[in-house]
């Protein structure tokens, strides 16, 4: 019997509950407590800021991620709302945002073009099957085969999109449930599974360049 | 044989439905009758087991040990902190919109950000303009009814005019002769000069007669050395 979502959401927020320790913490940064503010930041910013490291890419711009991130927690704490979803949820959800923002202006900055080469979000629900091949197939970096394997991932995972890097991060780095993710990318839930469907799909393709075919599940097994 | 009570249930979804719930099987976050829908599922779908593997190979590989990490650098909570500082403190073009002090208050801090002698100097000038400007003005003030009179009008003339006499005066004559002259026949200037010289004089007769007051007039006139012609007028009645 198929299980109505509500009923889905409504048990992942009970089982995702904050701890009591946690919402003091928080009704006390609510409340501009620069202590508490501290120890929030001592305990989530450098978890936050790995998370923006691997969606950005870019270390140059996370430090100000970080910053903007804890900046709109310390003015917005009072905002929220524990019966939503968990601190940590809501934490991820204020990055991601923010990752993303930096990652425009930085494109603006840089090229437009480079950004525009990023696939944007929410537009993949039907991404095209070019899209999935757009990786050339004889990139001087994929001609040295064999790869050790941690390398090649971060090359891959610098080839994806940064919402397709946000999915696998957030789901296998961050193991966080598809319906948290749903909340943290602001987006429903099957474009949370569409865009999964197609990032492991374009990661195994970058793999396999690279020299690790194991990760390619045979075409015919997929849906 | 009867299920469990405690066994979860199995939802009816579809291949691809389980499928898309690979990843979160692997990492773990799926719930209870979800994991065991696709537990179930894995026992006999090979497809499935080949992408959970791939989940698990995917989670693996993130969760290496030198995966990249990231660390507050040296001060960057300070640095947050005063950038937090700085938008708790209203622009200062905002500030000076909320409270701008008046003109006299912008005038009485620049009087008392002054040295101390400059400040009493400038104090005195200012009550020696105003001083100076209360002496222009105040006498321009409408404080009474004030009457203009000319002097052939003036309210201390004679009233009756009634002995009147032409007088020519003689070029040398000096105002203060004249006033000694008027003085003595006790008359006044009323007009003139005429285009002829001629002034007009008219006599208060006092306690004498007009034609005593006239004739005296004309003696004494007629012996001062500057005076020229004195002729009696007809008797003119006046308001």
């Amino acid at each position: 019997m198929d299980e109505p979502m509500s009923a889905r959401v409504a048990r992942a927020t009970t089982e995702g509950e904050t701890d009591p320790a946690t919402l003091e913490l928080m009704r006390a940064v609510a409340s501009q407590d620069r202590n508490a503010f501290k120890i929030l930041y001592e305990r989530y910013a450098p978890r936050l800021g790995s998370y923006l490291l691997k969606l950005l890419k870019r270390p140059e711009l996370v430090d100000e991620a970080v910053n903007d991130v804890m900046l709109a927690v310390w003015q917005n704490a009072d905002r929220f709302d524990p019966a939503q979803g968990r601190l940590l949820t809501w934490l991820f959800g204020i990055a991601h945002h923010k990752g993303l923002k930096a990652l425009r202006r930085a494109g603006r900055s840089r090229s437009e073009v480079s950004f525009n080469a990023l696939s944007p979000p929410g537009n993949d629900l039907e991404e095209p099957k070019e899209a999935l091949l757009a990786v050339e197939p004889h990139h001087p970096e994929c001609t040295v085969m064999g790869w050790e394997l941690g390398r090649a991932l971060a090359w891959a995972l610098d080839r994806l999109s940064p919402e397709h890097r946000a999915v696998i991060e957030l789901t296998f780095g961050e193991e966080r449930s598809y319906l948290e993710i749903a909340g943290i990318m602001g987006c429903p839930v099957n474009t949370v599974k569409t865009r999964m469907f197609h990032a492991r799909k374009k990661l195994a393709h970058l793999l396999a360049q690279c020299g690790h075919g194991e990760f390619v599940v045979a075409p015919e097994s997929l849906p | 044989m009867n299920t469990p009570m405690t066994d979860p249930p199995i939802l009816d979804l579809a291949h691809s439905e389980i499928e898309e719930l690979l990843p979160w099987y692997a990492n773990g976050t799926l719930t209870v009758a979800e994991k065991a829908t696709v537990e179930q599922h894995l026992d006999y779908c090979l497809t499935c087991r080949m992408n959970l593997e791939q989940c698990d190979a995917f989670a693996t590989l993130v969760h290496q040990p030198d995966e990249e990490t990231w660390r507050p650098p040296a001060g960057h909570f300070n640095r947050l902190m005063a950038e937090i500082d700085r938008l708790a403190t209203p622009p200062a073009s905002i500030q000076s919109a909320k409270a701008r002090p008046s003109l006299l208050q912008q005038m009485m801090d620049w009087l008392w950000a002054t040295p101390s002698p400059v400040r009493w100097t400038l104090a005195f000038e200012s009550l020696a303009v105003a001083a100076l400007a209360a002496a222009v003005w105040l006498p321009m003030s409408p404080t009474a009814e004030t009457s203009y009179e000319t002097l052939s009008r003036g309210e201390g003339h004679p009233t009756v005019t009634a002995i009147q006499a032409r007088v020519v005066f003689a070029d040398l004559l000096t105002v203060g002769d004249l006033q000694t002259l008027l003085d003595e026949i006790g008359g006044q200037l009323v007009a003139g000069p005429s285009v002829l010289g001629v002034y007009t004089v008219a006599l208060a007769p006092g306690d004498s007669t007009p034609a005593t007051a006239l004739s005296h007039a004309l003696a004494v006139l007629r012996a001062h050395p500057q005076v020229r012609l004195a002729e009696p007028l007809p008797e003119v009645k006046t308001p």
